[in-house]
């Protein structure tokens, strides 16, 4: 059960009454694009004599690989409702998909272009754009953060307005957030998102659901470095709160910047900041922060968790190699304000990108872009002499943590640009084919 | 066969079952070839077997086949029965390796079938709940889909694209990648 979501579903009326701190007429926007779960809305005529359950059996031995469950699914309305509705059975193996999501530049934002494909590994996002994306996704939105099958992305920045929107890709559903406006509107901000499974470790008021979340800006006042946090089952904004024991040197704040959340604790390794709590959404209080000395995740290095929650820094050196140490058991985040990475880390390991992906013998420049914590997949890219007919071209790969394997990923579409800021998202199988079902409102988007 | 039930004879043709296909041909099974059949070993619990068991859903030339399988696999489990018990580890284990191999050999060329009789035996395995077979008809359909498209998948299996072209290019949009 989620009241909070259903009432928000239900109107705008009892949302806004959450929203007493924030006035009226501020509640949250959802706009759906369900699909139709069970049986299909039109009629299936494939002509295939096989019954719904052999043909699940035969799925589910074709799962291995997503990229031939999908193509099944676009053979016929049977194949694609049996995809779509039997996730579950037909992933005996639980997988989780990584796309890439290419933020738009700011240079590019201030031409009005069109939209620019916002990830690579292919559009779950086309549902969304197809769907409203002229209204969200227009050339001056971008992707703030994302975490465990939630995006949040800013839309239509103005100086004295910002309207965040969080989305669920695999569901097209989006909330839109109540937008923050005048004295509210912050300056220049960052920002993470907190799954229902990172709220555990922090004390929070209120009720929470599996699908609840957190977004979490912080940005500078005039003399303090202010945090403020949207609460999914308030359905609202709380009160800025006044960070103690730490300071944002607002500079910093202007690029984008990713966070780990990790035990409760919320850390930009860029900013070298990280909150210790979350602000609370009822009552103005003070939270506490704290300043690591050390510079975590230049381009040369990167913080990542893996996916038992231990932490692992990555780090290019030379050329062409990539060396992986693991933070010890016990080890948190409390420790990094030393600023060290000797004594707590251990369990090294160093891998030659040439000798498992021969290209790479050179690169230039290998830039490492994203940690996924959920697959434990680096994901970087690098610039290869003589590759491509233009040469120094920008390619993309991966790298797994569990099996040291290096993948190419391609690109889509013929983009050549270079690659700006990108923000990985990951999502579980299951869910994904279960969004290939049939649409409620028929193939185009009711918006 | 007719006479199956009639005094000291009874214990030997109690292992037999006589099934019958749908175009009412007759076929003589041990007990244990039968009960591979999930299906047919309710029915021999449950005593309803007297008189042969008619099977209407599948056809004489395909319960040939099904019972070919199962004629195999039965060996193949009695001889994995009887081997543990009476082999050593070593003796065992080769005996066991080669009759894997034959047993896989078997399987392959069970397989060299055309799609309509690839499908019966599915329906077949599926309807007599055949675990080994269902899975081993099924990973051939599941085999045969890898990497193709959905084009060839329909031609291959003779499905009828009722996809509306919107819907078929919504999908292709969404999920481009698995396209390339």
């Amino acid at each position: 059960m989620s009241p909070a979501i259903r009432r928000r579903r239900l109107g705008s009326a009892a949302g806004a009454a959450a929203a007493t701190s924030m006035g009226s007429g501020l509640s949250v926007r959802r706009t759906s694009m369900k699909r139709a779960r069970a049986a299909g809305l039109h009629a299936e005529a494939d002509g295939l004599c096989l019954d719904d359950e052999v043909l699940v059996t035969i799925l589910s031995l074709v799962s291995g690989n997503t990229a031939d469950l999908v193509r099944c699914a676009a053979a016929c309305r049977r194949l694609r409702r049996l995809v779509s509705t039997n996730a579950a059975i037909i992933c005996s193996h639980p997988k989780r998909l990584i796309r890439f999501f290419h933020l738009n530049d700011m240079a590019a934002t201030s031409t009005a272009a069109p939209p620019r494909p916002l990830w690579l590994g292919q559009p779950l996002f086309g549902g969304l754009v197809r769907g409203f994306g002229h209204r969200m996704f227009n050339a001056s939105s971008r992707v703030v953060a994302s975490r465990d099958g939630l995006l949040a992305a800013e839309i239509c920045r103005r100086r004295t307005v910002l309207r965040l929107c969080v989305c669920h890709p695999a569901t097209g559903e989006a909330d839109h957030l109540p937008p923050l406006r005048g004295r509210d509107c912050p300056g220049p901000y960052a920002c993470a998102l907190l799954a229902a499974d990172d709220l555990l470790h922090f004390q929070q008021d209120g009720t929470r659901s599996a699908a609840s979340y957190r977004l979490l800006l912080v940005y500078s006042r005039r003399s303090f470095t202010a945090a403020r946090c949207f609460s999914s089952d308030a359905g609202s904004w709380g009160p800025e709160a006044r960070v103690s024991g730490a300071r944002v040197a607002s500079a910093l704040l202007h690029a984008t910047h990713t966070a780990i959340v990790h035990r409760g604790v919320v850390f930009w390794p860029r900013l070298r900041f990280a909150l210790l709590a979350l602000p609370a959404v009822n009552a103005t209080v003070v939270v506490n922060g704290l300043t690591t000395p050390f510079l975590y995740g230049q381009d040369k290095s990167m913080l990542g968790l893996m996916p038992d929650g231990k932490l692992c820094w990555a780090e290019v050196i030379g050329r062409d190699k990539i060396s992986v140490s693991f933070r010890s058991h016990g080890g948190d985040m409390f420790c990094l304000h030393d600023g060290t990475l000797n004594g707590c880390w251990g369990r090294y390991w160093t891998i030659n990108l040439a000798n498992s992906m021969p290209e790479l013998s050179a690169a230039t420049s290998v830039t490492l872009r994203w940690f996924y914590e959920k697959s434990s997949t680096l994901f970087f890219t690098a610039s290869c002499i003589g590759h491509g007919d233009d040469g120094g071209e920008e390619c993309c790969y991966t790298l797994n943590f569990s099996t040291h394997e290096i993948d190419k990923v391609l690109r889509n579409g013929d983009n050549d640009e270079p690659w700006g800021d990108m923000y990985g998202y990951e999502l579980d199988r299951e869910k994904f084919l279960g969004s290939l079902g049939e649409r409620d409102g028929g193939t185009q988007g009711s918006f | 066969m007719a006479s199956a039930g009639s005094g000291d004879e009874k214990a030997a043709a109690a292992a037999m079952i006589t099934l019958i296909s749908s175009d009412n041909e007759k076929f003589e099974v041990t007990e244990a070839t039968a009960t591979l059949s999930q299906t047919i070993r309710h029915m021999i619990e449950d005593g309803c077997t007297d008189g042969g068991v008619p099977l209407p859903n599948v056809t004489s030339k395909i319960l040939a086949r099904v019972i070919e399988y199962c004629k195999k696999h039965a060996t193949a489990a009695a001889g994995e029965e009887g081997s543990s018990s009476s082999f050593s580890d070593a003796a065992f284990l080769e005996v066991d390796r080669a009759f894997l191999e034959e047993l896989e050999e078997f399987d392959d060329a069970f397989l060299e079938v055309d799609r309509a009789t690839l499908f019966d035996l599915i329906l077949a395995a599926n309807y007599l709940d055949i675990k080994g077979l269902l899975n081993l008809t099924c990973q051939k359909v599941a085999d045969s889909v890898k990497g193709k498209t959905p084009e060839q998948i329909r031609e291959m299996y003779n499905i009828v694209n009722d996809l509306t072209p919107e819907e078929e290019a919504e999908i292709r949009r969404e999920t481009q990648w698995a396209f390339e």
